[in-house]
């Protein structure tokens, strides 16, 4: 299974990069250094989304509250620097508060037994619903030029927020491959019960999962309304989609237990340059929603029925 | 005591919450007017929710019926005002695309055996992107006097929206409850295996019941545009689909399936309509509602969890 | 030899999926049961489906506790509360069903849940080093420690699972049919493999239904019948006539009193059948009011072949006679129609639905007839369930009640009602009576007996030889996929006979 599956990734890698050098021969302006950079900004929040995603997709689960998480954190930290808090220690407690959330999930999800997608569609709401309140309804705006300059500065010319994206990279992958708990990780998305077996409790895995998808969620909208200098309320709805989409195409697996931390980042890349490719082609920005929303079925699609055919001959007769 | 709290929490949740109302504005709250307001209000997400019902009832879930309401609210101004097709023709039409959109849905979880989330999250993106893309964006307004005339019309002093929403409810009850149909959907929700094993057609049941949700939620369409004589895509959203499932979930549909009956639906979307409702009459501002009513929701969806595995 | 481990005295109730004892039951899986190994000696367990051999094992491995009785490990009482316990005691279980992670890799899969550390982080070198070294010593050179599970074959999957049960310092080790999947060459190896353990002082208890392998493996056998132990011997002693006297033990008792006749006409005729792509074509009729017994091993496709008939599982080829009219592309909707019924063998499963009440369950497989113009019709749905409840002495508060609030016994009634009720021509039993009492078994054999004389066909597929010899007219064998026995006369069967062509 695991060759096919590597075989259809691969399919799909040449599929889209014979669709970038097409793009980027008929664009003018495609392959310049400015939009390249450009995009990176753009799929630097979209990566981080996706890495957070990529933990709960490795244990079954999935993470329907990334924009209200995006927005809400987002909020409390724009709110306190409104209010004259420092930067830092503002955005320090909107990503606090996203490591709560995600806590949340996760007990709702291992002890309570809600299933994933209905416990953070839940949370989520209730998160997009407390930006509201934080924001009065509206979006803020007018937050200190140093955390509008985290989100726009280039750092040895590369964005702050590609930098930061890298580095959360790097932390998720030394976490999937290097510790105990990245281990169980897969393991649990492979094979629950012998997870239980072991002794190794498996609903503290749950709960690290979520937590880590919470708190790289409002990394990601903090740093999004840094580079928009402004908070909105749904400011992350188009995150939602974009995350899970980015982490399958990428080649993360719905069905669990296969994937890794650059695979949802170059996922997202992938949607990045396809979103600015389909805009600089001046297409309608309404197809995107509809190509994403395909992809996800189509690569979902794929996956199980790969599954669904190594079943049918794992028969006995 | 045990037997009533396990068959009727959605009844404790409703009288909480309507308790909740005598509490802080008993004059306001039980005025005649304000209860025929809340069930006028919650009807057309009424509708809605009834053919959720039975999406949940088989064990799935359908995250794009806010899209495809808006998506269905363009196609009935669509067919009546740019095209000038008759109202019922007009009608006739969106019913028939709300459909088609359910069966697309309905063949992805049947045949590809895609988990129901990821399936609608992802047919609701397309339904979504194609709907704005027809529209570019626009609305369309007004709408015939005909079908105007309903959403005004008062029948025994309550709209003739709500009549229609009670006869939606009749016959959801009835199919759920009294036919064949409905004993094979509860069959399929709690062990499809089985139900295959006694004949039980359970491709045909699962299909159906996204086509049923398709049906509802165009109809639901039709009502909406009807009530604000306007159609605009972006009318429903992910903040429609989420009251629709969780109305249901509140009245006591299992998302597990097998789980869930017409009634108690009902008195789901009465409940989170009367969260709305209360929440006006306390003068809190527009912008809370969607926490108040998501936290009130996760606290049901939690007790009705503790609660199940407490009693057993 | 020192004793190494001791069992005395070791009683088990049925239970539920977390292992405990199901409420208010009686029903013995195991009694009274004593068992004993020596250290470095292979000591084999034999008996048939459902002696409790599994069960014996899965308390020795702490998966599931045991309500009475005693164990000894080297003499002192040994208590575990789960499986990783028991292998930090040095008693390591490799399953039927293998327990790994599918998508690890070797390595991974043997240090889960102890991966040692360096700095905090996980040493990968060591895990794959020692990995390496692990296989190594037990003759696996060739394995790769980093080839990711599900791109090995059964067999070797298995060596990671023994390998990986060793890994632990284990000195006894428990192998619950382990050569059921294997090829011929995988076999030998493994025995290499055994004899190397136990020169090195690892004991192993070794569960198999292969009787030609106990001799070549076992120093010692243990035979288990209905729960209780019945003899060991040492394997100097071997006789095969004897052990498999020995499992079968019981003499039929007067529970079957069969008055039913069988007539003169086939219902069923089924040519050339085949249930898997490979396997090799069965031919067999059944006549009506015929009881014909279906035997051999769990696993020999019996429930394939029983499915493939009535239309939930695809079969490799051949026709189907029912009335004299060939069945094409048979479907439960259809086969119901025609009038044939499957009780499957597992009531939970896909039998009843156990969260809805009795009436629905009993008017599931024949809804159709409660409609009139598509409105259900509840007085008849009641009236229809209460005379099935009395038919077959269903023991329920009412008829309202949840299915899973009953005994098993009375799940099986029920389980009989919905089939009956649907008013089959040909009656497919799969396991009848597993998992209930006596009594209740007494009643579906009178049920079974009435249904018969009313001209109805049965066939029964039984992994309980006295049952299938007791109420069969007819009995066919089956062996990997085909039939390789069929027996005419009663006094043919006896339960040596089926059971030397199961093996």
């Amino acid at each position: 299974m695991k060759k096919r599956n590597i075989k259809t990734k691969y399919i799909a890698y040449l599929v889209i990069l014979i669709v970038a050098c097409v793009a980027g021969s008929r664009i003018p302006g495609f392959f310049t250094v400015t939009n390249i950079l450009n995009v990176t900004r753009q799929a630097s929040t979209i990566a981080i989304c996706a890495l957070a995603m990529t933990l709960v997709l490795i244990i079954q689960g999935i993470d329907l509250g990334t924009g209200g998480v995006m927005a809400f954190c987002a909020m409390v930290s724009g709110f306190m620097m409104l209010n004259g808090m420092n930067v830092f220690f503002s955005m320090f407690v909107g990503v606090a508060v996203g490591l709560v959330i995600g806590v949340i999930n996760g007990l709702l999800i291992s002890r309570i037994n809600i299933p994933p997608f209905i416990a953070t569609y839940v949370t989520g709401q209730i998160t997009l619903g407390l930006a509201l309140v934080v924001g009065k309804g509206s979006s803020i705006s007018g937050m200190p030029d140093l955390y509008v300059a985290i989100g726009n500065q280039l750092f040895l010319n590369i964005p702050i927020n590609t930098w930061i994206m890298i580095v959360l990279l790097v932390i998720t992958t030394i976490i999937l491959k290097y510790t105990r708990m990245g281990k169980h990780i897969y393991a649990l998305g492979g094979n629950e019960s012998v997870v239980k077996a072991e002794g190794i409790n498996s609903g503290m895995i749950k709960i690290f999962a979520f937590s880590l998808c919470g708190l790289y969620s409002a990394i990601a909208g903090i740093l999004l309304s840094a580079q928009m200098a402004t908070v909105h309320p749904t400011q992350g709805a188009s995150y939602q989609l974009d995350a899970v989409a980015a982490s399958l195409v990428g080649g993360v697996s719905m069905l669990g237990g296969e994937g890794a931390a650059w695979m949802s980042v170059v996922g997202a890349l992938i949607i990045g340059f396809l979103r600015n490719a389909l805009d600089m082609l001046a297409i309608d920005p309404f197809y995107q929603n509809l190509f994403i929303g395909a992809a996800i079925i189509f690569v979902v699609g794929v996956s199980v029925f790969n599954k669904n055919k190594e079943m049918e001959k794992a028969k006995v007769f | 005591m045990k037997n009533f709290a396990k068959k009727y929490g959605n009844v404790i949740i409703f009288a909480c919450v309507f308790i909740v109302g005598i509490i802080a504005r008993p004059g306001a709250f039980l005025s005649i007017s304000n209860v025929t307001g809340i069930i006028s209000q919650s009807a057309i997400a009424a509708i809605c929710c009834l053919g959720m019902t039975f999406v949940l009832m088989t064990g799935g879930i359908d995250l794009s019926v806010g899209y495809l309401l808006g998506f269905c609210t363009y196609v009935f101004g669509w067919s009546t005002v740019t095209c000038g097709l008759p109202v019922i023709a007009g009608i006739l039409l969106t019913l028939a695309v709300g459909a088609f959109c359910g069966m697309v849905n309905g063949i992805l979880v049947q045949v590809l055996k895609i988990p129901a989330f990821i399936v609608t999250l992802g047919t609701g993106y397309i339904i979504y992107g194609i709907a704005q893309i027809v529209s570019s964006g626009s609305a369309i307004t007004p709408l015939p006097n005909s079908i105007l005339a309903v959403a005004r019309t008062n029948i025994l002093g309550l709209n003739s929206v709500v009549w229609i929403m009670l006869l939606i409810a009749v016959v959801a009850w009835f199919i759920l409850h009294k036919s064949t149909f409905g004993r094979a959907l509860t069959s399929v929700g709690l062990n499809k295996e089985a139900s295959t094993l006694s004949g039980i057609n359970a491709s045909f049941t699962t299909v159906m019941v996204y086509v049923i949700c398709g049906i509802t939620t165009a109809l639901g369409a039709v009502l909406m545009a009807s009530r604000v004589n306007n159609c605009v895509v972006t009318m429903g959203g992910t903040d429609f689909t989420f009251t629709a499932i969780t109305a249901a979930v509140l009245g006591g549909a299992s998302l597990f399936g097998g789980i869930g009956t017409a009634w108690g639906s009902l008195l789901g979307v009465f409940t989170i309509y009367m969260i709305q409702n209360i929440l006006g009459i306390l003068g809190v501002n527009f912008y809370m509602y969607t926490a108040v009513q998501s936290i009130v929701i996760l606290i049901a969806i939690i007790f009705e969890n503790v609660k199940n595995r407490l009693l057993q | 030899m020192a004793k190494i481990l001791e069992m005395k005295n070791i009683t088990k109730y049925i239970f539920d999926e977390y292992g405990k004892k199901i409420n208010g039951t009686t029903v013995k899986i195991l009694n009274g049961v004593n068992f004993d190994l020596e250290e470095g000696e292979v000591h084999v367990l034999v008996g048939e489906n459902g002696a409790g051999k599994s069960t014996l094992m899965k308390i020795l491995g702490g998966n599931i506790p045991a309500d009475e009785g005693e164990m000894f490990l080297d003499g002192k009482p040994y208590f575990v509360k789960g499986p990783r316990e028991a292998r930090e005691k040095g008693v390591a279980f490799v399953h039927q069903e293998l327990n790994l992670c599918l998508n690890l890799d070797i390595a991974h899969n043997i240090f889960l849940g102890r991966e040692p550390r360096k700095n905090g982080f996980v040493d990968h070198k060591t895990i794959y080093k020692k990995s390496r070294e692990y296989l190594d010593k037990f003759g696996f050179q060739d394995i790769d420690p980093k080839t990711i599970m599900h791109n090995l074959s059964t067999a070797r999957q298995q060596v990671v699972e023994i390998v990986k049960a060793l890994s632990y310092d284990s000195r006894i080790l428990i192998m619950d049919e382990p050569t059921a999947s294997l090829t011929a060459g995988e076999i030998d190896h493994l025995f290499e493999l055994i004899r190397d353990l136990k020169s090195r002082g690892v004991s192993i208890i070794y569960i198999s239904h292969r009787m030609d392998e106990l001799q070549i493996v076992g120093d010692r056998l243990t035979i288990l019948r209905d729960g209780q132990s019945i003899e060991t011997l040492s394997m100097k002693d071997y006789n095969q006539d004897y052990i498999v006297k020995q499992m079968v033990g019981r003499t039929i008792t007067n529970l079957f009193n069969c008055t039913h006749k069988v007539l003169d006409e086939d219902i069923l005729k089924v040519e050339n059948f085949k249930i898997g792509p490979n396997t090799k074509p069965i031919s067999m009729h059944v006549k009506k009011g015929e009881i014909v017994g279906l035997g051999g091993l769990v696993g020999s496709g019996r429930s394939e072949f029983a499915r493939g008939i009535f239309g939930v599982r695809n079969y490799f080829g051949g026709t189907i006679i029912y009335k004299g009219e060939e069945y094409k592309k048979p479907s439960a909707e259809k086969s119901i129609a025609k009038g044939i019924a499957y009780l499957s063998e597992d009531r939970k499963i896909d039998g009843l639905i156990v969260a809805k009440d009795i009436k629905e369950n009993i008017s599931m497989a024949s809804i159709k007839k409660l409609f009139r113009y598509h409105v259900l019709n509840n007085r008849l749905e009641r009236k229809e369930a209460e005379a099935k409840i009395k038919e077959l002495n269903v023991i329920c508060r009412s008829m309202d009640q949840l299915v899973s609030t009953l005994s098993g016994g009375n799940q099986q009634k029920v389980l009989f009602a919905k089939w009956l009720e649907s008013k089959p021509d040909l009656l497919i039993l799969d396991e009848p009576t597993r998992g209930i009492d006596i009594n209740a078994k007494a009643e579906i054999y009178e049920i079974m007996d009435n249904i018969a004389k009313q001209g109805v066909a049965i066939i029964m597929i039984s992994s309980e030889l006295p049952e299938l010899i007791g109420m069969s007219d007819r009995i066919y064998v089956m062996r990997r996929g085909s039939i390789s026995l069929e027996i005419n006369k009663n006094e043919e069967m006896t339960q040596e006979r089926i059971l030397a062509n199961t093996l």
